[in-house]
C-alpha cells in the first residue's frame, strides 16, 4: 500500500477551516463571539466563559449602541470591582472645548464612554478594543472611541491592573439601566 | 466561524468625482465600516449622506487637533460630518475609518463614529447622528462645497456581521 504525505507547500494561499464538515465556512481573523440585544432593561451585560469561547483570539472588541438616561459606561473584567484595580484617562470633545480627564471616580472599573451622559433618544455608540486579553504576564489595556451627537465624543483608555487572563467582560452603566433594544457585541481578533 | 468583517465593495476612482454612492446595501449585517483614503481638488474635505437624504437631519460633535491647538464643535447640518478639519489639496492624504452602527435597525436613529487623519492638517474624532429610523440602504460620499475627490482615491465598504 502506498502512503502519500499531504503537504500544503504547493498552496500559495491556504484557507483554514475549523472542520471539514460540509458547509463549514472558512475561518477569519475577526470573528463574532456573541451579541446581546436587550429584551428588558438591565444594569449590566456580561460576556462570560471567554477562556473557552475566545481562546483562539489575541484581542477582543466590544461594540455597543445604547439609549438610556444614565451616566457613563464602564467595563469590568472577571467581576473585579476592587477599587484601585483600574485607571482611566480620556480626551473629550463636548462641542465647545477639548478636555483631558483622569477619571478618578472610576478606580473600580474602566471608563469606556458617556462622559456627556446618555440619552433616551439619541443612540450612544462605542467601540472598545481590549488588547492581549489572555496574556498572564502583563496588565490589560483597552482603548475606546465613543460618542453621541451632539453631546460629545471621546477617546478613552484604561488599564486593569491584573495579570490574570480575562475570562469575562461586564459592560455596566453608572446610573439607571440599559434599555430594551440596547445592543452589545463581542468580537475576537487574531 | 466565518470572518465577521465582510468586504462589500471597493471603489478606486479612475477620474475625479464629486460623489460616490454605495447602493443596494443589504440589511443582513450589524454595522458597516467605511475605510476611505481620499484626496480633494479644492483644499477641503468630504461628507456623507444616507439614503439620498439632503435635509437638515444630521447632527454632529467633533474634537480635533492640528498640531498647534485643539478644537471642538457641534451642530445640525445636511450631511454626516466625516471630519471637519481633515482636508487636502490634490494629494491623497485624507484617511477615515467610519463606523455606522446598527445601520439596519428600524427602531432607532443612526449613530456614526469617525476617526479622520491627515498628517498635514490634523487628527479628529467625530460622533454623528442621522435622525431617521429607516434602515440605511445607500451611502453617498460627497465632496464638500462642490469639490471633487481626485483620481486614485479609494473607498471601501465592509459589513460587520451580527
Amino acid at each position: 500500500m502506498t502512503v502519500n504525505r499531504f503537504s500544503k507547500a504547493s498552496l500559495s494561499t491556504p484557507t483554514r477551516y475549523r472542520s471539514l464538515m460540509a458547509g463549514e465556512a472558512a475561518m477569519g481573523d475577526y470573528e463574532l463571539i456573541s451579541t446581546t440585544v436587550l429584551g428588558s432593561s438591565a444594569a449590566s451585560v456580561t460576556f462570560s466563559g471567554l477562556g473557552t469561547s475566545a481562546a483562539a483570539y489575541k484581542h477582543l472588541q466590544v461594540r455597543a449602541v445604547v439609549r438610556a438616561a444614565g451616566n457613563s459606561i464602564f467595563s469590568r473584567y472577571n467581576s473585579d470591582s476592587t477599587s484601585g484595580n483600574y485607571r482611566s484617562h480620556g480626551l473629550q470633545g463636548n462641542g465647545s472645548s477639548v478636555l483631558s480627564e483622569d477619571y478618578t471616580y472610576a478606580r473600580d472599573k474602566g471608563m469606556i464612554g458617556g462622559f456627556m451622559g446618555l440619552d433616551a433618544t439619541i443612540p450612544f455608540a462605542l467601540i472598545s478594543d481590549i488588547l492581549d486579553f489572555q496574556n498572564t504576564s502583563k496588565y490589560k489595556t483597552a482603548r475606546t472611541l465613543s460618542g453621541r451627537a451632539t453631546g460629545g465624543v471621546a477617546l478613552d483608555s484604561h488599564v486593569w491592573m491584573s495579570t490574570a487572563a480575562i475570562t469575562s467582560v461586564t459592560v455596566l452603566t453608572g446610573a439607571a439601566s440599559f434599555t430594551v433594544g440596547d445592543r452589545f457585541s463581542l468580537y475576537g481578533l487574531k | 466561524m466565518a470572518s465577521a468583517m465582510v468586504s462589500l465593495a471597493t471603489i478606486t476612482l479612475g477620474s475625479a468625482a464629486s460623489t460616490v454612492t454605495f447602493s443596494s446595501i443589504p440589511g443582513t449585517y450589524r454595522d458597516l465600516r467605511l475605510v476611505l483614503n481620499l484626496g480633494n481638488n479644492s483644499n477641503t474635505g468630504s461628507v456623507m449622506r444616507f439614503n439620498g437624504d439632503s435635509g437638515s437631519n444630521y447632527s454632529y460633535v467633533y474634537m480635533s487637533g492640528n498640531g498647534s491647538g485643539t478644537g471642538s464643535s457641534s451642530g445640525t447640518v445636511t450631511y454626516v460630518n466625516l471630519a471637519s478639519n481633515i482636508y487636502s489639496n490634490n494629494t491623497i492624504t485624507d484617511t477615515y475609518f467610519v463606523d455606522i452602527m446598527d445601520y439596519s435597525a428600524t427602531d432607532k436613529h443612526k449613530t456614526v463614529l469617525t476617526r479622520g487623519n491627515n498628517a498635514a492638517t490634523g487628527a479628529e474624532a467625530d460622533a454623528a447622528r442621522w435622525a431617521n429610523t429607516a434602515a440605511i440602504t445607500s451611502i453617498t460620499i460627497v465632496g464638500l462645497a462642490g469639490s471633487q475627490m481626485i483620481a486614485g482615491s479609494t473607498l471601501s465598504l465592509y459589513g460587520v456581521i451580527s
